[in-house]
């Protein structure tokens, strides 16, 4: 057992309403800078949609992530022999196309303008080229089926339903959609720390956060290739890739990142989960449909007093694993099983987990009426909108277990706060909803605090970074003791 | 335009840097000049070649008369002039042709010529003249076929020109066969060769000219076949030279096919 703490998350997307102010707040505080313009380490996308850049789950023009070749794991975009074929020239990278060309407006016009006959426009400026452009595409261009003919259509994950299920979803009275917020997901078998030639890509050990090291980046850019959730920038200015950072220097000082801390729906959550390493290379080849499984099996339990030994015999510290007791993340993921990681077939083993949208069935179209059935607000699973097997697609490699599971306990819950709050709904008939979906009362009033009443302190359980115990491997506190405290760090670079 | 120089001295100056270097720059021009249009056919004190040597054309000329005769030999000889007729005559009845040149450039030519007469300097050789042996055939034809290839880098005949006996398929039609071409040039065809004064062949030999015993052995090669009748012309050799660059093109695009070309501009339907 090798077991590691790894910094977590969890998304409710049944909260998310789609208001973008996480991708703002990242914007502001990471990539409002010259050659980042184009990068949103947090985005907000509409599913079914394209997503941001355009069909970045579709790996048979990415290329990312890793594949099963020969009872081994291997890199998608490259692998020993292609390597130096492909150290210059990266096949399989998105254009600016499919990212978008960042624009701003020449609002000066609106002051500075002649006189005319006409109000004067603020025309957009690409942020690039400092030209005029036509705004063709941008970060969130389907945002709420936007262009829905057009983008939602070529949802990759839409070939998991039939071709008459997808003309179903996409005609009127069927329309569904939910949002899928996206960050870097911080991954366990991170497919482009695997594939940077640099070693500049690394995973702290820590809290297994994945960073770009600045000074190491040569910009091969096999890491923006290699990551399936094409999360990692190349930065044209600066010639250097970069990602999310998941705001460590917050996170080290016990703040919850920007995001998070921005979040205007409180989807989303933060905890430590301990995990045990050894499990890693194994489950990375297990068949897609064991995937969601062997993921959460790598997930440990905190109170274990196995895992919290070998936790300490890792140099693990005492607050991590009391953080990690308390982690909501543990409790969402393996306790009630009702987070799933995205697209687990990428095998990067993704630490942001989604709770799956409920979409309750109001209205269904028969032949050529429209019946609204506010009675039945809670019916079977195949009569929601949002269909199975789609979900799966996205949350557990088209298996549709563990989706099912996940939304039948959510509706269960649901059923059971009616039933105690409005009472239009029989206890009885709660109690047996409950059992069906594997769940307990006591386990149904847990999730609904922790999904409708939680506190700042339950959904962020950050625990302490101990700065002050890492930095003195690199130099002694002590050093200083007694002295004054005036002097240089460094000495100064003149004289002598 | 004048308030971009901030005083006379400016203005001055930058009048003066553009006027210097003006009269030397003519003189390495016309050299130049020279090289590419007349010495395929004369020497400056290097002796006769297709056309007679030019030293001390001055001399023996009016400045008019040769003025006129560089800019347009042909209107010279229609006019019936007796000394361009003479010329003609001593020339193996191959005319001069119409260069293209300017009154500006023939005045530069003049003075050119002029200066070298008097300085005693020389401009062109002469060409190797010896007898070809059997060598220097096989490594004519070599050359023709480009099997061997130029010293300079310059193309083999066989990709324009056609010559009994070499290639295959007759060879190459851009150009013309050249069974005709020692007849017509003589014992002066390598330095035609070695100085070409057609302008297609100055465009691919301009910057890698051939040297003068390359020349000479490609002349020898051509010498040789002269009496034998000319290569049938196949249609094969353009018909090859198509096919060649279709194939490659379509290989290009075999190999090509998987290749990323972009994703969201092809989800949207061509207009």
């Amino acid at each position: 057992m090798d077991i590691r703490s790894q910094i977590s998350m969890v998304f409710h997307l049944d909260k998310c309403i789609g208001c973008h102010t996480c991708s703002i707040a990242c914007k502001n505080v990471w990539t409002d800078r010259k050659g980042a313009e184009y990068m949103w380490w947090n985005n907000v996308e509409t599913k079914p949609g394209t997503g941001f850049p355009t069909k970045w789950e579709d790996q048979e023009q990415y290329r990312g992530g890793w594949e099963v070749v020969d009872g081994k794991l291997r890199l998608k975009s490259s692998g020993k022999q292609n390597f130096l074929q492909r150290i210059f020239y990266q096949p399989n990278l998105p254009t600016l196309d499919e990212y978008y060309e960042p624009w701003t407006y020449d609002y000066a016009n609106l002051f500075n303008a002649a006189e005319g006959d006409d109000q004067p426009t603020a025309r957009p400026v690409s942020k690039i080229t400092g030209e005029f452009i036509d705004i063709e595409s941008g970060p969130n261009w389907d945002d709420d089926l936007g262009g829905s003919p057009l983008y939602a259509r070529n949802d990759p994950n839409l070939k998991a339903l039939t071709e008459e299920q997808q003309l179903q979803l996409m005609s009127i009275e069927q329309l569904v959609m939910f949002y899928l917020p996206r960050i870097c997901n911080h991954c366990l078998n991170p497919a482009c720390v695997a594939s940077c030639p640099s070693g500049a890509l690394y995973k702290r050990g820590e809290d297994g956060i994945v960073l770009v090291n600045q000074e190491v980046c040569r910009g091969w850019r096999f890491c923006v290739s290699a990551c399936p959730y094409k999360k990692v920038f190349y930065n044209w200015n600066t010639g250097k890739s970069e990602k999310c950072l998941l705001c460590y220097p917050r996170v080290e000082t016990g703040q919850a990142p920007a995001c998070f801390h921005s979040c205007v729906g409180r989807i989303r959550y933060m905890g430590v989960v301990l995990y045990d390493a050894d499990k890693i290379p194994e489950a990375g080849l297990r068949p897609d449909s064991e995937l969601v499984d062997a993921h959460r099996d790598m997930v440990c339990d905190p109170h274990d007093p196995a895992v919290i030994a070998a936790a300490k015999a890792n140099g693990i510290s005492d607050a991590v694993i009391k953080s990690a007791q308390a982690s909501p993340v543990y409790k969402f993921v393996k306790t009630w099983g009702l987070a799933l990681a995205p697209h687990p077939e990428y095998r990067t083993f993704p630490m942001l987990f989604y709770v799956p949208a409920l979409a309750p069935v109001t209205s269904t179209f028969d032949g050529d009426t429209v019946a609204n059935n506010v009675e039945d607000l809670f019916a079977p699973l195949d009569m929601a909108r949002t269909p199975m097997a789609y979900l799966a697609s996205i949350f557990s490699a088209g298996e549709q277990g563990p989706v099912r599971y996940a939304m039948k306990k959510q509706m269960a819950v649901r059923t059971w706060r009616r039933a105690l709050t409005v009472g239009d709904i029989d206890i009885g008939t709660a109690k047996l909803a409950l059992a069906a979906a594997d769940c307990t009362p006591e386990q149904a009033e847990e999730i609904y605090r922790l999904t409708s009443l939680p506190t700042f302190e339950e959904r962020f359980v950050i625990p302490p970074s101990h700065r002050e115990q890492a930095i003195e491997v690199l130099k002694n506190p002590l050093e200083n003791k007694g002295l004054a405290g005036i002097g240089f760090r460094d000495a100064p670079e003149r004289g002598l | 335009m004048a308030t971009r120089f901030r005083t006379t001295a400016d203005l001055a100056l930058s009048i003066l840097c553009l006027a210097v270097p003006g009269p030397a720059l003519r003189a390495q021009d016309a050299e130049a000049q020279f090289r590419k249009t007349c010495m395929s056919c004369h020497t400056i004190g290097s002796g006769a070649k297709t056309g007679p040597d030019l030293k001390g054309v001055t001399t023996r000329r009016t400045k008019e008369w040769a003025m006129a005769f560089i800019q347009a030999p042909g209107a010279t000889l229609d006019r019936g002039d007796p000394v361009a007729l003479q010329l003609l005559k001593d020339a193996n009845n191959v005319k001069m042709p119409e260069l293209g040149i300017t009154p500006q450039e023939a005045a530069a030519l003049i003075q050119l010529i002029e200066d070298f007469t008097k300085s005693g300097k020389t401009l062109g050789t002469k060409g190797i003249d010896r007898p070809a042996t059997p060598f220097d055939l096989t490594r004519g034809k070599q050359f023709f076929e480009g099997r061997l290839r130029f010293a300079q880098g310059g193309p083999s005949c066989l990709s324009c020109h056609s010559a009994s006996g070499a290639g295959f398929a007759g060879g190459g039609r851009l150009g013309p066969l050249l069974n005709a071409a020692p007849g017509k040039y003589g014992k002066n065809l390598a330095a035609a060769i070695e100085n070409p004064a057609f302008p297609s062949m100055q465009g691919a030999f301009g910057q890698r000219p051939l040297t003068p015993e390359e020349a000479f052995q490609v002349a020898a090669f051509l010498h040789s076949v002269s009496a034998q009748p000319p290569p049938k012309r196949s249609v094969l050799f353009p018909v090859f030279g198509f096919l060649g660059l279709v194939g490659s093109l379509e290989a290009g695009r075999r190999l090509g096919r998987k290749r990323f070309r972009g994703v969201r501009k092809n989800l949207i339907p061509k207009a």
